[in-house]
C-alpha cells in the first residue's frame, strides 16, 4: 500500500528527517511512535504531498506522490495534528465541504455526512457552529472530515492530543473499527499505550530516524532477558549509580527525577543487591519495582531517554 | 467545481460577518453622504464676488497636505486673483503681520500636519483674523476649515476602517457609530459649507458625484486586505495546508480564493451604486453598461491584487503592514481624500500608478457622458493590474 524509501527533509540546517524507510501493507494498522520533535509530522507531510522531500520516494499503491499527486491524494485521508476546520461553519457544513473537496457530489456528501456524524457520535449537534464545540468534539469532526470519501489509506497524526479520556476512547475504538473494515491506517502518537493497544506493526522514531521497526512481539522480544527495575529513593548520588552498575547482571542505569531505572538480565534475583547498595550509601529506598518490558523500556534502552517527560 | 466551492464558502463567510458588512458596505455610503452634502461649496467653482485679501501663511508642515492647501486651494485658478499669499517664516511673524495690518488673515499650518491627517489624528490649522476685516477673515477661515475637515474625515475613516478590518477581535459598534455621528454633526455645522469659491474642479461633477466615485474607488481597495487576510487566516488555522492535501490542484484552490474576493467586490460595487443612486440621487451617468463594465474590471483588479498581497505576506501582521500602508498611500494620491482637480501636475503623474485613479477618473467621465473609446485605456490598465497581480501572486503562492 505504502512504500517509503530513504526519505530526508531539512529545515534550514536542521535535518528533521534523516533517511527514513518503511512500508505499510494493505489492511495494516501501522504505528509511528516517537517523542515530540522526532519528525513524525514531517514524514506524514511528505506522504500526503504537503512537503517536498529533499531526497527519497513515497509510493502509494505504486504511484509516486511527487509525480501523480492528485491520484495519490484521492486514495488518502489525512487527519492533521492540529484541528483544521472552519469555526464559523456548522459540523455538517464542514463535513460537506471537505467531502466535496475530495470529489464527492453534494448529494453523496449529504448521505455520507449522516453516516460519519453517527460514527463520530455528533449527529445531534450537526447544525451547531464548530466554534462552540469542545476540543474533543472538534477532534472527532477533524477525523470525520478525513473519512468522508472513504479513503483506502487513513493517516492520523496524533489524533488524541489534549483531549479527555472519554473522547480518547471513542477515537481509539473508531480507529479499530475503520481498520476492521479494511482501511489501512497509519497512526502517529507519542503515547506508547495507544500504539501498543492499536497497532500490529510499529516504527519508533527519534531525532529524524527510525530506531526500531517490527511487530509489537518482535520489538518486545528484543528486550527478553533485559527487563528493568524502577528504584525510588530519597536522593540520588553518583556513587550510588556507580555501585549499582557494579552489581553482576546489570547492563544499564539511567537517572530519573526521584530514582533510577536499572536494566538487568534477571532483575528479580538482583533486588536484594540493589537494596544493599542503597543501604551502603545511606540512601532510603521508598520503592523498588520490577517492570515488564514494553515499548517505553525499549525506547529507553535504545536512546537512554524516556519517551515523554 | 471545487473552485466554486471554495469561493462560495468565502462569500458566505464575508456576508455572515456584521463587521464586514458595516465597514465594507455601509460605511462608504455614509461617508459619501457626509462628504458630498457638506462640502458642496468648495467643489462648485462658481465665481463670486470676493474681496481682495492678503493672507499671511506660515507653513511648518513638510508633507503634501499643507502644501496642497496653500498652492492648490488658496492659490487655485479661481482664487489667486483675489488672494495674495505672503509667506511668513514663523507663526509668530504671521500673527504679527495681521496685528500690524500687513495682512488681513493669518493661516498657520502646524508641523507634521500631513502626518497627523494621514494617521487620522487631529492636527489643527489656526486662522487668525484682523477683527476690522472680519468678512474676509471668515471667508478664508471657512475655506480652510472646509478643506481641513475633509482631509480629517477621510483620514480618520480610512484609519478606522483599516484598523478594524485588520483587527482579529470583533469590533465594538458602540464605539464606532457615535464617532461617525460626531463627524457628521460637526461637518453639517461647518460654516465652510456655505462658502463657494474654492478650487474649481476640472470636471463639472457635483461634490456628491465626485465623492461617490472617490469612496467607491477607495472602499473597493479594502478587498486587498480582506482577501489577503482570508488566505493567511486559512494558513494560520491550518485549513490551507489541509486544502493542499485534498486532490485539488493548487491553482484551483487559489482561484477559488480569488473568486471569493471578486464576488464580494462585485457585490460591494453594485450595492454602493444602487444605494447612492436611490438614496441620494447620485447620477451615475446615462450608460449603466459602462458603469457595470468598469465595476467588473475594477473588482477583478482589486481581487487579483489581494492574491499578490497574500503571496507577499508570510503572516497576518505582514498584510497589515504592507496592505494598510499601501492603501493609505493609494487612497491619498489616487484622489480619494482630496479632489484630483486640485492636485499639482507632478502629483497627477504618481496618481496614475494607483488602481483607484483608474477607477475614479473613468467613473467621473461616465457620469459626464463619455464614448466607449475613452474608457478603453482605463479598463485595459485595470485589467493589467488584476491579471499581472493574479499571475504573480498565484505563482508565488504555489511555490510556497
Ligand atoms: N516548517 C518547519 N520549519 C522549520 N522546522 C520545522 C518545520 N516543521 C518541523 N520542523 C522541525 O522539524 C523537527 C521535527 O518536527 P515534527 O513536527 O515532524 O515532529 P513530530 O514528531 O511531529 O513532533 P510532535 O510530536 O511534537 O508533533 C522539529 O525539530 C521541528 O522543529
Ligand atoms: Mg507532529
Amino acid at each position: 500500500m505504502l512504500q517509503i524509501t530513504d526519505l530526508s527533509k531539512s529545515f534550514g540546517n536542521r535535518m528533521a528527517v534523516k533517511g527514513v524507510s518503511f512500508h505499510v501493507k494493505r489492511g495494516e494498522l501501522f504505528g509511528l511512535l516517537g517523542p515530540n520533535g522526532a519528525g513524525k509530522s514531517t514524514v506524514i507531510s511528505m506522504i500526503c504531498g504537503l512537503l517536498q522531500p529533499d531526497q527519497g520516494d513515497v509510493l502509494v499503491d505504486g504511484l509516486s506522490v511527487q509525480k501523480q499527486p492528485v491520484k495519490v491524494k484521492e486514495k488518502i485521508g489525512v487527519v492533521p495534528q492540529d484541528i483544521a476546520l472552519y469555526g464559523d461553519m456548522s459540523a455538517l457544513d464542514n463535513l460537506l465541504f471537505w467531502g466535496q473537496m475530495y470529489g464527492l457530489s453534494r448529494k453523496n456528501a449529504l448521505k455520507k455526512a449522516e453516516d460519519v456524524l453517527e460514527v463520530v457520535g455528533l449527529a445531534d449537534r450537526k447544525k451547531e457552529k464548530l466554534a462552540g464545540f469542545s476540543g474533543g468534539m472538534k477532534r472527532r469532526i477533524n477525523i470525520g472530515a478525513a473519512i468522508m470519501h472513504e479513503p483506502e489509506l487513513l493517516i492520523m497524526d496524533e489524533p488524541t492530543v489534549g483531549i479527555d479520556p472519554q473522547s480518547r476512547n471513542h477515537i481509539l475504538e473508531m480507529v479499530k473499527s475503520f481498520n476492521a473494515k479494511g482501511v489501512t491506517v497509519i497512526y502517529t502518537s507519542h503515547y506508547m499505550e495507544e500504539v501498543e493497544y492499536l497497532c500490529s506493526r510499529i516504527a519508533i522514531m527519534d531525532e529524524g530516524e527510525i530506531i526500531a521497526l517490527g511487530t509489537k512481539e518482535e520489538l518486545v522480544s528484543r528486550l527478553i532477558g533485559v527487563s528493568s527495575m524502577e528504584l525510588k529513593v530519597d536522593r540520588v548520588s553518583e556513587t550510588l549509580v556507580e555501585d549499582i552498575k557494579k552489581i553482576p547482571g546489570v547492563t544499564q542505569v539511567t537517572r530519573e527525577e526521584e530514582g533510577l531505572t536499572i536494566f538487568a538480565e534477571n532483575p528479580k534475583e538482583r533486588l536484594g543487591d540493589v537494596v544493599l547498595a542503597a543501604k551502603g550509601q545511606g540512601v532510603a529506598v521508598t520503592s523498588l519495582e520490577v517492570k515488564e518490558p514494553n515499548l517505553e523500556t525499549l525506547f529507553l534502552t535504545i536512546t537512554g531517554r524516556k519517551l515523554r517527560d | 467545481m471545487k473552485m466554486w466551492l471554495i469561493a462560495w464558502k468565502d462569500i458566505r463567510h464575508y456576508l455572515a460577518d456584521k463587521k464586514t458588512l458595516l465597514l465594507m458596505l455601509l460605511m462608504p455610503v455614509i461617508l459619501t453622504a457626509i462628504l458630498g452634502s457638506a462640502l458642496k461649496g468648495i467643489m462648485n467653482g462658481e465665481a463670486q464676488s470676493f474681496p481682495e485679501t492678503t493672507v499671511a501663511v506660515s507653513n511648518e508642515d513638510t508633507g503634501t497636505i499643507g502644501k496642497m492647501l496653500v498652492d492648490d486651494v488658496l492659490q487655485s485658478e479661481s482664487l489667486k486673483e483675489k488672494i495674495h499669499v505672503k509667506t511668513a517664516s514663523s507663526a509668530v511673524e504671521a500673527e504679527k503681520w495681521v496685528k500690524e495690518k500687513a495682512a488681513d488673515v493669518a493661516v498657520i499650518i502646524p508641523a507634521r500636519y500631513s502626518h497627523t491627517a494621514e494617521e487620522g489624528e487631529k492636527g489643527k490649522i489656526r486662522v487668525v483674523i484682523d477683527e476690522t476685516k472680519s468678512t474676509r477673515g471668515m471667508i478664508v477661515e471657512s475655506i480652510v476649515t472646509s478643506f481641513a475637515s475633509r482631509v480629517d474625515v477621510v483620514g480618520r475613516t480610512l484609519q478606522m476602517v483599516l484598523s478594524d478590518i485588520g483587527a482579529t477581535q470583533p469590533m465594538s459598534m458602540e464605539t464606532i457609530v457615535p464617532e461617525v455621528m460626531k463627524d457628521i454633526e460637526r461637518i453639517a455645522n461647518d460654516p465652510g459649507t456655505e462658502v463657494t469659491g474654492g478650487a474649481a474642479g476640472k470636471k463639472a461633477a457635483t461634490a456628491m458625484q465626485y465623492y461617490a466615485a472617490a469612496m467607491l474607488a477607495m472602499f473597493l481597495l479594502f478587498n486587498l486586505i480582506q482577501g489577503a487576510k482570508s488566505i493567511l487566516d486559512e494558513q494560520s488555522q491550518d485549513t490551507l495546508p489541509r486544502l493542499w492535501t485534498t486532490p485539488t490542484s493548487k491553482g484551483s484552490i487559489i482561484l477559488g480564493k480569488f473568486f471569493g474576493v471578486l464576488a464580494f467586490a462585485l457585490t460591494q460595487f453594485l450595492i454602493f451604486v444602487v444605494a447612492t443612486h436611490y438614496m441620494f440621487g447620485v447620477d451615475w451617468g446615462n450608460n449603466p453598461l459602462q458603469v457595470a463594465v468598469l465595476g467588473i474590471i475594477y473588482s477583478f483588479a482589486v481581487s487579483g491584487m489581494s492574491i499578490l498581497l497574500a503571496s507577499l505576506s508570510r503572516r497576518e501582521q505582514d498584510v497589515d503592514t504592507i496592505g494598510v500602508m499601501g492603501i493609505q498611500v493609494m487612497a491619498i494620491i489616487g484622489g480619494s481624500m482630496v479632489p484630483l482637480a486640485i492636485f499639482p501636475d507632478a502629483m497627477l503623474y504618481i496618481s496614475k500608478l494607483t488602481p483607484n485613479y483608474w477607477a475614479l477618473n473613468p467613473l467621473l467621465d461616465i457620469m459626464m457622458g463619455v464614448e466607449w473609446q475613452a474608457l478603453l485605456l482605463p479598463n485595459l490598465i485595470l485589467f493589467a493590474f488584476g491579471a499581472i497581480s493574479l499571475v504573480v501572486g498565484t505563482w508565488r503562492l504555489r511555490a510556497r
